[in-house]
């Protein structure tokens, strides 16, 4: 896995972010490259994530939690049942948080990275840099 | 003449009429010559020879005395001397006879005859004396009879006992009711005792009452006396006994007369036994019963009303008026009711009164008065019934206020109800908008970084995302007030929590300028709770706080236990409920310092959607979640200004785990 560090600050942190809505997918990806510092791929169908992950080989995965076919939990198991991406940090986005768990915005829950729903860039890239940082 | 009684002696006005009955009247001239010598004596002779005519004049009136000639074998003479004496009449019965054998042959009515005059010889004094004294002696006997009737007629008709008793208490004489009460005839009882008619137990005190009598002479007036016959049964009656004398004062005995009085004695006893339960009844009944005169004047009272005048003896009530016992402002309505009740006839039934007792307490009675009339209808009093009713006043009042709790929980219940449609409703919904949402907040931050002019632009976009930050935050409360309420309740610790949640909104209370001063009790005890539904209280409460100090300001937060004081003024209706006196209760007070609460505010701050946020900054669900939570609880929350400088103060009550541990 490609670890992000000081010494390699130029690199790009590959972000590969699974919603079914195109729209939102669009919009992380324009917000996080505009930092400069992200390159991003988006994915609606989450049932293509082998095949994407084996050509992109993301950094970090942003994972919707409720989606048709295969959900986040879904996605989340065959990443981590893969040599290649079993240690790729995951961040679940999810609408189905608490106004409390709102308020810390980027939270741990069972030993899983969260995000509330509707979060801000700036939460999503302190989020990111966390994840990577431990 | 000298020898006649006073009486007789003076000349008779009227003439004495003397009848002759005769034969022959052949003794008329002589009978007449002597008897009109003495023109005195005024003495009228009247003949007649038939019995028969006789019977047609009224004897009585007619004559003085009867001369029957018996001389010459006159065969109507024994008739006419039967006939006489039949009449009973005071005319006194004289025989003329040649001599004493020819009284003889009237051997059979001769105890009927006054007196006989021998006819030889005869000398006009002698025959004027003895018609004289003939007329006198028939006047006594007559006398003597008319009152030996009398005495006969009482001892035989009168249903009184009368006897007449010897030195040695055997009857002599007894009245006819007497002997038949004890089952005999009159003289079947002379020369018994009392011992022969009575039991010892009865007919010792009797003898020795009567002996006493007669070594005394000392009457005993109207004795009420048991007597008890052999067979068991009782008779009441009252004796008066006196001693008996002989013309020459000497004591012969005893006579009394004795009324049966059983039936009275029954009848008396039988009131005073009516009487006795009507007393009973009276004051045992938990009522006060008073009956009044016309003047408002206590004629009887029972114990509770005494005890409700304040007296302990009936003789201290009785004659007196309710302004003898109570104070003038008491007394003037009940006593002016009275006489109105007399006056018109009408009564008063369950009027409720109302008495504030010394001791502060209030006591309510159900009173019904009601006129007494006599036979006539006219009113001489007025009866009342008092009913202390304060508790099932009380019950009353209890049962109004539980109905409308009820009603009010009833309406709080199809508002919850609305409210959990609603907010299922705004779940789903929310759900679904924060996708979308979530687009176009990235969307419009993405446009914030590239539009920098024209500043139009820039500021329209600024507003599109803290429009999208207020719906934002819409959704989340909408959210949490629609969360499941299930709640898993373990012993925890309320500090830490606390703690936890100041720590979650550190950036919030930093960026409002808002300093936590935190006191919390380190021995507090635990409580029973779910920590993520408790933690949704303290942050409502927290942002309430941050909303109230917009400007900055202190927000101090304290914990704390104590034992629940007994129920007083400073304690709540809803903290009675929820805990006994002697419970160990965990006390949390959040206040801040912030604009407080107005008096319009302070009622619906539970209310679900009432906020004094403007529209768009809050859902107005804050509180009312935190308090369904803390009801969930079983806890307190209440809101109030803060005594010393201006804000509000939130108090949550809970209990504590164990008593025990504290």
């Amino acid at each position: 896995m490609f670890k992000f560090g000081k010494t390699e600050v130029k690199t790009k942190t590959k972000v590969l972010v699974i919603d079914d809505e195109a729209s939102f997918t669009r919009m992380v990806k324009l917000n996080l490259e505009d930092m400069g510092t992200y390159e991003v791929e988006t994915l609606n169908e989450s049932s293509k994530t082998l095949e994407m992950v084996q050509t992109f080989e993301p950094d970090i995965v942003l994972l919707d939690v409720v989606m048709p076919e295969f959900d986040g939990g879904d996605v989340a198991t065959t990443l981590r049942s893969r040599s290649a991406t079993k240690d790729t940090p995951i961040i679940f986005l999810s609408a189905m948080v608490s106004q409390a768990e709102s308020h810390l915005g980027f939270y741990q829950s069972g030993g899983e990275h969260f995000l509330a729903k509707p979060v801000l860039t700036e939460t999503l890239c302190g989020a990111i840099q966390t994840v990577l940082a431990t | 003449m000298k020898f006649l009684s006073p009486s007789l002696n003076k000349l008779p006005e009227n003439p004495r009429k003397l009848l002759l009955l005769s034969e022959d009247r052949s003794e008329e001239p002589l009978l007449r010559k002597y008897l009109e010598a003495d023109q005195a004596l005024n003495y009228q002779l009247f003949h007649y020879s038939d019995l028969e005519q006789l019977k047609f004049i009224d004897l009585e009136t007619f004559c003085h005395a009867a001369l029957v000639d018996l001389r010459n074998g006159y065969t109507g003479a024994q008739a006419a001397i039967e006939w006489i004496e039949s009449l009973r009449s005071p005319v006194a019965l004289i025989c003329l006879c040649d001599d004493h054998k020819q009284l003889l042959n009237y051997d059979s009515v001769a105890h009927l005859i006054d007196d006989y005059i021998l006819f030889d010889n005869l000398k006009q004094e002698e025959l004027t004396t003895r018609i004289g004294q003939a007329i006198r002696r028939h006047g006594k006997k007559r006398q003597l009879l008319h009152e030996q009737d009398l005495l006969h007629s009482l001892l035989h008709n009168v249903p009184d006992a009368i006897y007449f008793k010897d030195r040695q208490c055997k009857f002599t004489k007894v009245s006819k009711a007497m002997a038949h009460d004890y089952g005999y005839e009159p003289k079947n009882i002379i020369g018994k005792s009392d011992f022969d008619l009575f039991t010892e137990e009865h007919a010792r005190p009797t003898y020795n009452d009567e002996q006493e009598i007669i070594r005394t002479g000392e009457p005993i007036i109207g004795k009420l006396e048991k007597e008890t016959f052999e067979d068991g049964s009782v008779n009441w009656v009252t004796s008066t006994k006196i001693a008996l004398r002989d013309a020459h004062k000497r004591i012969i005995g005893t006579m009394g007369i004795s009324r049966n009085v059983t039936d009275l004695k029954n009848t008396q006893d039988k009131l005073a036994e009516e009487h006795q339960l009507l007393q009973t009844i009276l004051n045992n009944l938990p009522d006060r019963i008073f009956v009044k005169d016309r003047e408002g004047r206590y004629i009887l009272s029972n114990k509770h009303h005494m005890r409700f005048l304040g007296v302990e003896k009936e003789k201290e009530v009785i004659g007196t008026t309710l302004y003898d016992h109570l104070p003038k402002e008491y007394a003037d309505k009940p006593f002016k009711e009275d006489l109105e009740i007399m006056r018109r006839g009408i009564g008063l039934i369950n009027t409720e009164e109302k008495i504030e007792n010394p001791d502060g307490t209030t006591t309510w009675y159900l009173t019904s008065k009601v006129p007494l009339l006599d036979e006539s209808q006219q009113c001489f009093g007025v009866v009342g019934i008092s009913r202390d009713v304060s508790i099932q006043k009380e019950n009353e009042k209890k049962l109004r206020e539980t109905i409308q709790v009820l009603n009010e929980t009833q309406l709080q219940l199809i508002e919850a109800e609305k409210l959990k449609t609603v907010g299922r409703l705004a779940a789903g919904v929310a759900h679904e908008v924060k996708n979308p949402l979530n687009v176009v907040t990235l969307g419009a931050e993405y446009l914030e970084n590239k539009i920098t002019e024209p500043a139009e632009l820039a500021e329209i976009v600024r507003d599109m995302k803290q429009a999208i930050e207020k719906a934002n935050s819409v959704i989340f409360e909408l959210l949490d007030y629609s969360s499941p309420h299930d709640v898993r309740m373990v012993p925890m610790d309320v500090n830490e929590l606390i703690n936890q949640v100041v720590a979650l909104l550190r950036h919030n209370f930093s960026k409002a300028g808002i300093e936590v001063r935190k006191e919390l009790d380190s021995k507090l005890p635990d409580i029973q709770g779910d920590a993520a539904k408790l933690e949704q209280v303290f942050v409502n409460l927290f942002l309430n706080a941050i909303n109230a100090m917009r400007k900055g300001g202190i927000l101090e937060i304290r914990t704390y236990s104590e034992r629940m004081k007994n129920a007083g003024s400073n304690v709540s209706s809803q903290m009675s409920e929820l805990f006994r006196v002697g419970d160990k209760i965990v006390i949390i007070e959040v206040a801040d310092t912030g604009t407080g609460i107005d008096n319009k505010t302070a009622e619906k701050l539970f209310d679900p959607f009432f906020s004094t946020k403007s529209t768009g900054e809050g859902t107005g669900l804050g509180l009312s979640v935190a308090r369904s939570i803390v009801d969930m609880h079983r806890g307190a929350i209440s809101l109030g200004n803060r005594g010393d400088v201006k804000g509000a103060r939130a108090t949550i009550n809970f209990q504590a785990v164990s008593n025990e541990n504290v």
